[in-house]
């Protein structure tokens, strides 16, 4: 994903490098929106995130050998990786999330149980992907080729898709978690778990759904990934980090942070990339990531009040 | 007696090769999965005694194996096992700086240690110049590799015995630290920070210790690793693998018990392995075995490996009150008087105007 090379004046560089790393931007936020969702109610620390994303990349090809594009296949991967999410919830997470809410003994609020679980899942889905599918990578390339030309900066379709389809998705999110009546109640649960309990919201059902929305996040982001970016069983280690740094500069389970701070990261990203090296453009996001942890431990934009 | 168990499970696993590992592949899995043990038990000094989850041991490992390559390149081959511990001291050094991340707790430190290592492995990628890129570099041939000063051997049971050596020494530390005032404040470190400080305990001179020897141990691990492998890639050395034997493998051993590391590697790579080899056509195969024994695991048991060997050891007792109860009518008695006792002592806490 490094940025284009386009000759010209420097401004106009600039400017590419500015637009590309906003759209790849846009795509950071929407999967690490879902990380931030998924940490923020049910402070599971997903290790398996990115592997999520990949496998919507891979159900993207798969659905593409069946004749569906990606644009077409969005709405049912979305689905069957929301009740994934669920199931991987129910059966794997559940216990652990329940014990240590209940019980909050580890005073970090950080449970080595979901650590190793979480692991495990990312090393099933990671070794079974390169089973069913080969190590070597899977792309898309017949899906919108062409390129817009807007006052001199190059946008490739797939991009602006991308882009597009995770605004509308974030605004949707957005909308659910603020503007309904079981988004306000996940807010209560995040704000107060115990007086939630009190006024009969069930945080216990309300986490398969967060981890279910946060699956169908990763694998949305996943299929319009695939129509610019090639798969391989691994790929979601690289995407993890990103989104474990955009998660913890936007503040801990907050979403709304998590999608400022993924357009955030995709310029800074597309900058190291153009004007340090493309072998380098993801150690200039960890230095920024490590010094912003160690003096703004909070998040960039804060936490206030209750988060997501 | 504590120590007749350990003594008695490392010299039936020093007789192994005599009956079990009968071919070169099963003696390299062997020694592979001591390495790793030895790597799990030097995590847990930090992790599993200290609570520190650190994902990051993977820079130790890395450094101390490349550590090794550059040994023999600028120093000399010869003096390969002056040059483990020295490297492994160098790569502690060097890593210090992670100590900047015990200002975080939990779950930043973990993921802090996760983006360190991420950072290193792309650096020992990029500048290719000094460790030869992706395409990792080989540890030079002394003498046809026969050369005991410079940790090669003709023999490859050596490499097996060296790691033992390695594991049982790494054993003793860690009982010595569990036991010493040193363990103790660790664990109080890990039980209630806060609360240790509050009792005097000087909370970052212990972790730094407590790190500075763990990755020590792993860096000389790494090394050793080198020597058996006599290979190191960027993937290898700093990759998702190293998290996976150095700090899954122990966690779902039993996290911050002395048989936890012993037990979750010394099971897990073995049946990796085998699933490897059981589905040659699918690579990958022995992972996926290896994530969803270990998912199953922590999700049923989370204490791990060491968990359930003491619930079998519960039910074994039973098992055999079981036997006793049915062979000898004495167990009614022993019942009655059980309950006797018990009477008494909740007697014993009421007043004794209720007798």
């Amino acid at each position: 994903m490094g940025g284009d090379e386009q000759g010209g004046s420097p401004t106009h560089t600039f400017l590419q490098v500015l637009v590309s790393g906003i759209l790849v931007g846009g795509l950071y936020g929407m999967f690490s929106s879902g990380l931030a969702l998924v940490l923020g109610s049910t402070k599971v620390v997903n290790f398996a995130h990115g592997d999520f994303i990949t496998l919507g990349m891979y159900g993207a090809v798969q659905f593409a050998r069946f004749g569906l594009n990606p644009l077409e296949s969005l709405v049912p991967i979305a689905l069957i990786m929301f009740a994934v999410g669920a199931v991987v919830y129910q059966v794997a997470l559940r216990r652990s999330v329940l014990d240590q809410h209940e019980s909050p003994s580890e005073r970090t609020g950080f449970s080595h149980v979901q650590l190793v679980i979480t692991i495990s899942i990312s090393l099933i889905i990671e070794n079974g992907l390169q089973v069913a599918y080969s190590p070597n990578s899977q792309s898309i390339n017949d899906f919108l080729n062409g390129t817009l030309n807007l006052g001199g900066i190059y946008v490739p379709e797939t991009q602006l898709l991308a882009f597009g389809v995770a605004l509308v998705t974030f605004a949707l999110l957005y909308i659910a978690i603020h503007r309904t009546r079981r988004g306000k109640a996940l807010q209560a649960i995040v704000d107060n778990l115990g007086a939630a309990a009190l006024v009969g919201i069930n945080a216990s059902r309300m986490y398969i759904v967060t981890f279910g929305t946060g699956c169908a996040l990763a694998a949305i982001s996943g299929v319009v990934l695939i129509t610019y970016y090639p798969a391989v069983p691994t790929t979601g280690l690289n995407l993890l980090t990103i989104a474990f740094v955009v998660v913890i500069l936007g503040g801990l389970g907050n979403t709304v942070g998590a999608f400022v701070s993924g357009i955030v990261i995709g310029v800074v990203q597309q900058l190291t990339a153009t004007y340090v090296s493309i072998g380098l453009q993801n150690i200039g996001l960890f230095v920024v990531f490590i010094a912003a942890m160690l003096f703004f431990p909070q998040g960039i934009l804060g936490k206030r009040g209750a988060a997501l | 007696m504590r120590w007749r168990l350990p003594l008695f499970v490392a010299v039936l696993v020093a007789t192994l090769p005599l009956w079990l590992l009968t071919n070169q592949y099963l003696r390299s899995t062997a020694t592979l999965t001591l390495l790793w043990i030895a790597a799990g038990i030097a995590w847990n000094v930090l992790g599993g005694f200290g609570g520190q989850l650190s994902l990051g041991h993977g820079v130790f490992f890395g450094l101390g194996a490349y550590g090794l390559y550059f040994w023999f390149e600028h120093v000399s081959a010869s003096s390969a096992w002056l040059g483990v511990p020295v490297i492994a001291l160098l790569a502690a050094v060097v890593g210090l700086p992670m100590v900047v991340a015990f200002r975080l707790r939990g779950v930043y430190f973990a993921l802090v240690t996760f983006a360190v290592v991420t950072i290193i492995q792309d650096l020992a990628g990029y500048f290719s110049s000094v460790t030869n890129g992706p395409d990792g570099v080989s540890l030079p041939l002394v003498n046809g590799g026969s050369a005991p000063s410079a940790i090669e051997f003709s023999n490859p049971v050596t490499y097996f015995y060296i790691a033992l050596g390695a594991v049982v020494l790494y054993g003793a530390i860690a009982a010595l630290v569990r036991r010493s005032s040193f363990g103790l404040r660790l664990r109080a470190i890990r039980d209630d920070e806060v609360a240790a400080r509050s009792n005097g305990v000087k909370v970052i001179r212990v972790k730094v210790a407590a790190l500075l020897l763990s990755a020590w141990m792993v860096a000389v691990v790494g090394a050793l690793y080198m020597a058996t492998v006599q290979f190191i890639d960027p993937a290898s050395g700093f990759g998702p693998m190293v998290i996976t034997q150095t700090v899954v493998a122990p966690m779902a051993g039993g996290l911050g018990t002395l048989w936890g590391p012993a037990l979750g590697a010394g099971i897990l790579y073995p049946l990796q392995q085998a699933f490897s080899n059981l589905f040659p056509n699918l690579a990958g195969m022995g992972l996926v075995v290896y994530g969803a024994v270990v998912a199953l695991l922590m999700r049923l048991e989370p204490r791990g490996f060491v968990g359930v060997f003491s619930r079998v050891a519960v039910l074994w007792d039973n098992g055999i009150n079981w036997v006793a109860r049915r062979r000898s009518g004495e167990e009614r008695w022993v019942r009655v008087l059980s309950r006797w006792r018990m009477s008494e002592s909740s007697l014993e806490g009421s007043s004794p105007s209720t007798m």
